[in-house]
Parts: structure tokens; C-alpha cells; sequence
């Protein structure tokens, strides 16, 4: 049995319609744990109804879930079952945030989560780029001189309006689920843009980013303490643990650099983030 | 003098500094606020114990204010200033905003 992880969550799943199946392994493969792991492992179960021919049912460990994004079925509900699981799971041990993340060239950046400011489409462009994908999604922080990532590299999930960047690369769901998943389809990062297992990534950058058509990407020095403000407002684990989390998350701004990036040509983002020297 | 006699911080707020800089988290409204650097060392006396008096003595940050009169008149008006900010509380418990 594959065991999968989404940050310290470790999972299996069982379904049995083929086709939904093989989408999902795709879709799950760059979390499959590379080496054996320690913990508990929840069981997902998804069940076809032979009746009707779909998937009608989401189990975990034998328990039905039913909470999930309006209007989407059992298997949109499992994908987003994954990180609220593995937010809150992770959440009990070390911060997590609702972030992006990626890395290059000795940095580690971390993109805290304004909805909608174009996080996911960007590390797309980054993964097909000769950087490692961290997340799109979630990212817990592991205490540290520096703090380092915990990496949760799911596939990275796109709106519409980006699925004509990466027409070639987008992943299409099987007719079955057209009405279980929500309008978005899954980018599988290159292998070689997906981390190592034993890899660290001392956190060494905090950018918020804004994606903005027209024009060219511009780059702002970012104040600490608001810095710190916009990595509280995407912690997770914050009402769990706001000492731990405030502590943490300080510490990883001493020793980062924090910027505000708009972009721009997904070149010129990429280029101020590398060469984000010249701006302190 | 206004304010409590013997101010005491709110018991849900969290303190750290970021490069230097002291501030206070109170996470169940996600507000951070930057307090005067000086604060940080005054922060942990705030625990409802000490009067003012006391405050002026034991806070590193007027030692050299000069006469006792001056040190006292500091720790009244950053308190109060506290108070303002929401970040005390008042004898029964409650934010003294």
C-alpha cells in the first residue's frame, strides 16, 4: 500500500473505480512518502455506487465525511479533506501556514496566502523553471536557528484563467467527476522540481506577492513587523499556540529578507526574486 | 493619577520582538501592535503586582530620568498610554479601553 503524506498527515486510499483511481494516484504521486515514515496512518476509502457508476462516498478510517466545498462530491471533498487535514494534524506540533513556497540557488522563499494573488500560478511557472516546489497551499515551520520548511509539494492546483499557460502540463479529470470537483485542474510538478526527502530549506525570504496584468514587476522593501503581521494572518495553528507561532514566526523574519513583489511577465518576478539583493 | 493602581497586562496577549522591535500579539482579533522598544523590559512587571512607584524604580528604562518624581511621571504616561491601547487590564479583568 502507497502511504502518502500532506505535511505530517499520513494517508492511504482505496478506491475502487479505476478510472477515478488512476486520476488520483497522478494527482497524489508527488506525496507519496519516498521513505518509510512514523505515525499513524488515516485510511481514505472511496466508494462507487455500481447504480449509478459514480463515487458516492468518502470514508476516513471507516468514519463518513461529509464537510467539504459546496456543490462538489466525494472526491473534491477528499482533495480538500487532505489539507485541512494535514493543516490541523501538523498544526498540533510546529506552525503551519496558508502559504506558497518554493526555492533556488540557496533561497528559500515563502509566499504567505492573499487569496486570489496568483500563488499558484506563479510556482507553476517556477517549477517548470528549475526551482523546487515547495507548496502551493500549505507550509508548516520547523523551529530552528534558522526556521526551516516543512514542504507539502501537492500538485498545484489552477483556476481557469491560468489552465492556457500550462495547456500541456494541466491535468484533466475524467468525465465521471465533471460534477464532484470544483473548476480547477492539477499541475504535477517535474520530478526534478519536487524536494528531496532529506532536504532542509532554512527560510531565507518572505514575499507577498500580487500577480498584475500590464506592465512590469516591481519589487518594495517590506516592513518586520508588517511582514509579521501578513505571516500571523496566514497561520493556521495561531489560536493553537500564539506564543509558539508569534516566537516562530519572528524568528524566521530576523533572518529573512521581506519583500513586496507585483508582477509582471512571470520572468521579471522571477528575476527580482533571485536577484532580491539589490533592493535591501 | 488615572488607571489602575497596579497595572496588570492582559492575560491574552503575547509578547516577542522581530529584529529589535517589540510588539504584541492578540490573537484572537490577529492584532499586532508595535510598542516603543523600552516597553519590552516594563512588559513582564505589568503583572498587577507592583504600583507605579515600584514600576519607576525597577524599570531599567528610567534609571536615568534623574529625579523620582520624573521616573514616576514616565511610567504613569506610557501605562496610561497602555491603557489606551487596550493592553491592560482593569481590576476586574476586563480591557481598560
Amino acid at each position: 500500500m502507497t502511504i502518502y503524506r500532506a505535511l505530517l498527515h499520513r494517508f492511504e486510499l482505496i478506491c475502487d473505480d479505476r478510472l477515478v483511481d488512476h486520476y488520483l494516484r497522478l494527482v497524489l504521486a508527488p506525496l507519496r512518502e519516498a521513505t518509510p515514515g512514523q505515525g499513524q496512518v488515516t485510511r481514505y476509502e472511496l466508494l462507487r455506487d455500481d447504480a449509478s457508476g459514480q463515487v458516492t462516498k468518502l470514508l476516513a478510517d471507516g468514519r463518513e465525511v461529509t464537510e467539504g466545498r459546496a456543490g462538489t462530491g466525494p472526491v473534491g471533498r477528499f482533495l480538500g479533506h487532505l489539507d485541512r487535514a494535514g493543516a490541523e494534524e501538523t498544526g498540533i506540533q510546529i506552525p503551519v501556514l496558508h502559504a506558497a513556497a518554493c526555492h533556488r540557488q540557496g533561497r528559500t522563499i515563502v509566499v504567505p496566502g492573499a487569496p486570489n494573488a496568483g500563488k499558484s500560478t506563479l510556482m507553476a511557472h517556477l517549477a517548470l523553471r528549475g526551482w523546487t516546489y515547495l507548496s502551493d497551499e500549505l507550509v508548516g515551520i520547523v523551529p530552528g536557528d534558522p526556521p526551516t520548511m516543512l514542504a507539502y509539494p501537492r500538485a498545484i492546483v489552477l483556476d481557469p484563467g491560468s489552465w492556457s499557460l500550462f495547456a500541456e502540463r494541466t491535468l484533466e479529470p475524467p468525465q465521471t467527476l465533471s460534477q464532484q470537483l470544483p473548476p480547477r485542474r492539477h499541475l504535477i510538478p517535474p520530478a526534478d522540481a519536487l524536494p528531496p526527502a532529506a532536504a532542509s530549506y532554512p527560510i531565507t525570504d518572505v514575499v507577498l506577492y500580487r500577480w498584475r496584468s500590464g506592465g512590469s514587476a516591481s519589487v518594495d522593501e517590506l516592513d518586520a513587523v508588517d511582514c509579521l503581521r501578513a505571516l500571523l494572518g496566514s497561520a493556521f495553528s495561531l489560536q493553537r499556540d500564539p506564543q509558539r507561532d508569534l516566537d516562530l514566526l519572528a524568528r524566521a523574519i530576523d533572518g529573512a529578507q521581506c519583500r513586496r513583489v507585483s508582477g509582471g511577465p512571470a520572468q521579471e518576478v522571477e528575476d527580482l526574486l533571485l536577484g532580491a539583493e539589490r533592493v535591501r | 493619577m488615572s488607571g489602575p493602581t497596579r497595572p496588570r497586562r492582559r492575560g491574552d496577549l503575547y509578547a516577542t520582538t522581530v529584529r529589535g522591535r517589540f510588539v504584541v500579539l492578540d490573537a484572537r482579533s490577529r492584532t499586532l501592535t508595535e510598542l516603543h522598544a523600552d516597553v519590552q523590559d516594563l512588559w513582564p512587571l505589568l503583572d498587577g503586582q507592583h504600583t507605579h512607584s515600584e514600576l519607576a524604580d525597577r524599570w531599567p528604562s528610567t534609571s536615568g530620568a534623574g529625579v523620582r518624581r520624573h521616573r514616576l511621571q514616565i511610567v504613569t504616561a506610557v501605562t496610561e498610554q497602555l491603557a489606551e491601547a487596550g493592553l491592560l487590564t482593569s481590576d476586574d479583568g476586563r480591557g481598560t479601553s
